[in-house]
């Protein structure tokens, strides 16, 4: 059982219920057109984003992807600028240039994230090698889904950071699908895990829904990285409740869905916090309503915030 | 524009490669070079004894992965890294496109000015070795279309010394494609360490017929400025080095001299360099020409192995001297 002291478990649960809150008050947002460009709600993987986030410190770095905006909530990153950005508005983390899919704070280590499949997987192998070069403890974390594993980068970048020792962890959202397409159709094993062998690491499969379980095996995979042991591959299996981009019919069969709905990531956090005897109900929804006000106020802060002025348009391109 | 002046010592193109390398590195610890061939084979010379000078570890061991080399390097440079990656040849650079055009070249505009990636991946350009059509791209006008990289040739042991550390300086991601001409040209080198910057053309030959400005073909354009000369006739040869950026306000004072632009380029015509050039001197020196531009690429074909195809299909000595008499209204030999 993990030795996790109380406000870390509670802390973890807030960040599971602000995720939670951040993707629907999105997803309403979009249908009143509030904002441009596609979302893709992670709604259902929060376990996974906060867990994996969990053993790490503000110097270590993440990497995401194209439904990367709970990893840097996850990171601590300040939620007005994240959802400033996904609404275009100067005040956003990137000032508006990188929008819903390139999520980054620099200053909470959220190095990016890629809205090509797999692309910042090589990224994070590099990101890694920087920290044993600067002789720092530090690590990265790299997410990606089960479709981006059938991308040639990431076997690329599993070898790589066998090869080169680095202190990344490789950790495997799979839900089963990309887009609406079941994985496990085009590829030539359901059990992505069974990859990490033959890349010469260890490789750990993990219940995605279970907040402390994700934080547990990543926390291992941390520890051995800091320690100078390499990489590790975690396959965390989860389900996106939701749709891949924007609502669309629904194609999963319905025992599925049911499923894991029953898996709510949230409710089982929930559960455990009152069996563990850490939080009652009561203060379990007052932390759910301050997640809700620090959402609520950031979408204020968004709405409220200027646009870039069009004459910043060749900033960044160059430095 | 520069020309060679003050200067002590004569080298070759892989020695000036090498010192700017050992230089760059005497600055800087967070240098780390990457290749898939070893130490004696890197950036077209061998490089091990840099080993002996700043350890072994200033070499990060790669094989032939192309896609997650440039992204890792891409990633090291964002992690304060200045990696520099030797691709080996244009065309190994196809595999790493995700990774130079997505990774590479956006990361510091999507994040707003947070990443910088100062990465260098060097390239030897392969021509006239009988190598075939993988082997023999040029693919810095496909670069050069792309914000946020900057794309630099130098054919001379003086000006790749400089610009290379120009490139490695950089915190912007550079594609440095290495070209040694054949020419004895330029080869002596100051005493003391210099730079050759970005965005500053070097004029090879000097003279007011016509510019020739030659992009990975100086040996065919000095060849025949050179030719020209013994007939009256002496053109500006203007080599741009770094084409993107690209020193537009020295090749169109050479144009305001001469009225006439020819513009030679090793790669294909279609969206060649020598389009950009062309374009830049319609646009903007419009009035000083008295002839239409002229492109001399080679042909809208793969390089063929076969000898007597292969030497057809790159920029000529002759097929110069030729567009520069045609502009002058000379009779040629055509």
């Amino acid at each position: 059982m993990l030795e996790t002291q109380p406000d870390q478990l509670l802390g973890m649960f807030e960040k599971m219920c602000l995720i939670r809150v951040f993707e629907e008050t999105l997803i309403d947002a979009k249908t009143s057109g509030e904002f441009p460009g596609p979302m893709h709600p992670a709604v259902g993987q929060e376990a996974v984003y906060v867990g994996a986030c969990a053993p790490l410190t503000r110097a270590d770095y993440i990497l995401g992807t194209h439904r990367s905006h709970g990893h840097p909530i996850a990171k601590g990153a300040d939620l007005n600028r994240l959802m400033a950005e996904i609404f275009g508005k100067a005040d956003g983390v990137c000032g508006g240039k990188g929008g819903s899919m390139h999520l980054a704070d620099f200053s909470v280590g959220v190095m990016g994230a890629s809205g090509i499949l797999a692309s910042q997987v090589p990224v994070a192998v590099g990101l890694a090698l920087s920290q044993i070069r600067k002789q720092t403890n530090n690590v990265t974390v790299v997410f990606f889904g089960d479709g981006a594993a059938q991308e040639g980068a990431v076997h690329e970048a599993m070898n790589l950071a066998s090869v080169w020792r680095v202190p990344v962890i490789f950790i495997c959202e799979n839900n089963n699908y990309y887009h609406s397409v079941r994985t496990s159709t085009r590829s030539s094993t359901d059990e992505l895990v069974t990859r990490a062998s033959s890349y010469n690491m260890p490789g750990a499969v993990v219940d995605g829904q279970d907040v402390l379980a994700v934080s547990e095996t990543v926390s291992a995979a941390v520890v051995r990285a800091r320690n100078g042991a390499g990489p590790t591959f975690v396959e965390a299996r989860t389900y996106r409740f939701l749709w891949h981009s924007s609502p669309e019919p629904e194609v999963r069969p319905e025992e599925e869905l049911n499923f894991w709905r029953a898996r709510d990531p949230i409710e089982i956090m929930t559960r455990r916090l009152i069996e563990l005897g850490v939080a009652d109900s009561s203060s379990l929804s007052a932390i759910q309503r301050r997640a809700d006000s620090a959402v609520a106020a950031a979408l204020s802060f968004a709405r409220k915030g200027a646009f870039p002025e069009v004459g910043e348009l060749q900033d960044c391109t160059y430095g | 524009m520069s020309i060679a002046s003050v200067a002590t010592r004569t080298i070759d193109y892989p020695t000036a490669v090498k010192e700017a390398l050992q230089e760059e590195l005497r600055r800087s610890s967070d240098i780390v070079m990457m290749g898939h061939y070893a130490p004696e084979r890197i950036f077209g010379l061998n490089a091990s004894d840099l080993a002996v000078e700043f350890g072994s570890g200033v070499f990060q061991p790669v094989a032939p992965h192309e896609l997650s080399t440039v992204g890792a390097a891409v990633g090291a440079a964002m992690g304060g890294l200045r990696p520099i990656v030797d691709l080996y040849m244009t065309t190994f650079a196809w595999y790493a496109m995700d990774a130079l055009v997505n990774q590479a070249a956006k990361n510091r505009f999507l994040t707003g000015g947070q990443a910088s990636v100062p990465a260098v991946f060097t390239m030897s350009l392969v021509m006239g070795r009988r190598y075939g059509a993988h082997h023999t791209d040029r693919s810095y006008p496909a670069f050069m279309n792309i914000p946020g990289m900057k794309v630099a040739t130098a054919s001379t042991p003086y000006d790749v010394k400089g610009l290379f550390k120009t490139a490695i300086r950089d915190d912007n991601p550079v594609l440095f494609y290495f070209n040694p001409s054949s020419k004895s040209e330029r080869t002596q080198v100051p005493p003391d360490e210099y730079v050759v910057p970005f965005g500053q053309a070097v004029l090879h030959r000097t003279g007011s017929a016509a510019t020739v400005v030659s992009i990975a073909t100086l040996d065919a354009a000095l060849t025949a400025a050179d030719s020209l000369a013994k007939e009256g006739i002496h053109i500006d040869v203007v080599e741009p080095l770094s084409l993107k950026p690209l020193d537009t306000e020295s090749i169109l004072s050479s144009v305001a001299k001469t009225g006439h632009l020819i513009v030679v380029d090793a790669a294909h015509p279609f969206c060649s360099a020598a389009s950009e050039v062309a374009a830049q001197v319609a646009e903007h020196g419009f009035g000083s020409l008295r002839s239409a531009v002229r492109r001399i690429t080679a042909p809208d074909v793969h390089i063929p192995f076969s000898p007597i195809l292969e030497d057809a299909v790159w920029p000529s000595a002759n097929s110069i001297i030729n567009a520069v008499q045609s502009c002058l209204g000379v009779a040629t030999d055509e």
